[in-house]
């Protein structure tokens, strides 16, 4: 067979394999403006009735409110936490400091559900269990690796040699770490926060298991109706809005600060 | 910087590592000692907290239960299907978007990263949409003459694998392209200046040097699969269980801790495992790859 014809086959495949992983997404935007009820394809017509009716509804607004007020609580504690431990990784030298890393990574690593499962009990006997503390607490573990990660590698990027100068030039260790290293390792810590902030907002798994009936985050809130009341045109909405948001977000991210060579 | 004797105590040291560490130690790994300690208690149906009769009642329905076996099997064999699946889709959209200029790159690597950064819900949503009897997709399916009765994708093997393609496509993606983009074109070139034609080059050049990527993704994506929640329990709408969704069963709807507890460790145990296993057999396929390839060349 001729080269260029293969070049251009795999080439096509490529590009219908991407559509395929962008086709739920892309169908949820247009489901949103469809106007019909009862989910129905084709689309009847288009309508911003959803979108209306989403600024209206106080159970939906409490959801996302609960959502957005624990992934901030738990990026916060995440980065206080997560941060000093990727700085102690990269400059100290110490006995364990593989295993350190190890540990900080570990959520990551070891299947979340296996931890949700021993997590209800813990939480239960600890009275905890659907309490707004409990679930931030466990969901800044699962935001803990990423920051990890992402500072690490902003460190790696980091050129020793501004540091020195500062060093040379005077400035105490103190004045160095404040003004000339966390200023570049500010990028890192941005898209960690964002990342966290993605991870949190979005996860199902681990705040299945400890949410209660008080606070009710928009995930699993969206996982019970789908499985009991089936698809409502409000949550398609809604879900269009926060990928809208996640693309943008997204997008900007990748133009200012190219948070891609971070992963 | 600072260059610290193990043998004293740094005190700067334990403060910024101290904070992290008990938070994992008392949310994340507690937890997994009291799966360990409940695993080996007596339930008590009708209530929550278990007795704290020692027993290894739990451990033997994990393991001989025969609904529990077809669990296990279902799981496996849902897992590598969508694995295999995932690799074959990935590889072609790795290998375009490591040849891509930086700034096309950049855009085509958030693209792809868009599934994983949305969330579970947000596309099991959509695949719902898309997937079911009146859904998008049976509806140009049918409007195009192509069938006449709806597929049923949900409530099945077949939506759950396509879920699962969907979802974890960017954990095998984004490591066939850091090992794709790591090769030196000149070695292709080479090849193909010595007369081998693209299909060759692709499967004695250039797959050979990316099995580390892909290797790394297939484990990636294989521990994704075995582990799922959403998407099996979404677009299997309750007829089909996994691992994922048993476990959620047996924790929260039937509140039985101490077997939940025991399935878990059995859980756990048994993905390990799995990834030892899978990233053993790849690196020995890779060593006789390379070794049959140096006898080659003598």
């Amino acid at each position: 067979m001729n080269d260029k014809i293969v070049a251009k086959l795999t080439n096509g495949i490529a590009l219908i394999v991407l559509a395929f992983m962008l086709l739920p997404i892309i169908v949820l935007f247009l489901n949103a403006f469809n106007a019909s009820r009862i989910f129905e394809f084709p689309p009847r017509g288009f309508t911003l009735e959803w979108f209306i009716q989403l600024s209206n509804s106080q159970e939906y607004q409490t959801s996302i409110r609960v959502s957005t007020m624990l992934a901030i609580s738990a990026v916060v504690l995440a980065l206080v936490t997560g941060v000093p431990a990727a700085f102690a990784i990269d400059r100290y030298q110490f006995p364990g400091r593989n295993f350190m890393q190890g540990l900080f990574l570990s959520p990551l690593l070891l299947p979340s559900i296996v931890w949700a499962v021993g997590l209800v009990q813990y939480y239960a006997r600890l009275r905890i269990l659907g309490s707004f503390p409990g679930m931030v607490l466990a969901h800044s573990i699962i935001i803990i690796p990423y920051v990890i990660r992402l500072v690490l590698s902003s460190f790696a990027f980091l050129d020793r040699e501004l540091e020195n100068a500062a060093r040379s030039l005077g400035a105490s260790p103190i004045r160095t770490f404040f003004e000339i290293t966390v200023p570049l390792i500010i990028p890192g810590i941005i898209i960690s926060a964002i990342f966290g902030f993605m991870i949190s907002f979005t996860d199902v798994v681990v705040s299945s298991f400890v949410s209660g009936a008080l606070y009710i985050p928009f995930p699993v809130r969206v996982y019970s109706e789908l499985r009991s009341e089936g698809i409502d045109p409000l949550t398609i909405a809604i879900s269009a809005v926060i990928m809208a948001a996640i693309i943008l977000i997204a997008l900007v991210g990748e133009k200012m600060i190219h948070w891609s060579k971070y992963v | 910087m600072d260059r610290v004797l193990p043998r004293r105590i740094n005190w700067p040291l334990i403060g910024l590592l101290a904070p992290a560490t008990l938070l994992l130690v008392i949310i994340f790994l507690v937890p997994f000692f009291q799966l360990l300690i409940t695993s080996f208690w007596t339930y008590v149906p009708g209530t929550v907290l278990p007795k704290t009769a020692f027993t290894f009642e739990n451990y033997t329905r994990v393991i001989t239960d025969t609904y529990n076996l077809s669990v296990y099997k279902e799981t496996v064999l849902i897992s590598l299907l969508a694995t295999v699946v995932t690799f074959v889709l990935a590889y072609p959209l790795a290998r375009l978007i490591a040849k891509q200029k930086a700034a096309v790159k950049s855009l085509l690597f958030v693209l792809v990263i868009l599934p994983m950064i949305g969330g579970a819900m947000i596309q099991t949503l959509g695949w719902m949409t898309l997937l079911m009897r009146y859904g998008a997709i049976n509806g140009t399916l049918r409007s195009l003459g192509i069938i006449h009765q709806p597929i049923a994708f949900l409530g099945n093997e077949l939506g759950i694998i396509i879920g699962l393609v969907q979802s974890f496509l960017p954990l095998m993606i984004i490591p066939l392209v850091a090992s794709l983009g790591a090769i030196d074109e000149s070695i292709e070139n080479a090849a193909r200046s010595l007369g081998a034609n693209a299909i060759r080059v692709f499967f004695e050049v250039t797959f050979p040097l990316s099995l580390p990527g892909a290797i790394a993704g297939s484990i990636l994506v294989l521990m994704a699969n075995l582990t799922s929640f959403v998407t099996p329990s979404m677009l299997g709408q309750g007829k089909i269980q996994v691992f994922g969704t048993y476990a959620y069963q047996e924790a929260i709807q039937v509140m039985n801790w101490p077997f939940s507890s025991a399935f878990a460790i059995f859980f756990i145990v048994f993905t390990g495992l799995v990834a030892l296993l899978v990233s053993y057999l790849s690196r020995a396929m890779t060593r006789s790859r390379i070794r049959a390839q140096e006898a080659l060349y003598e």
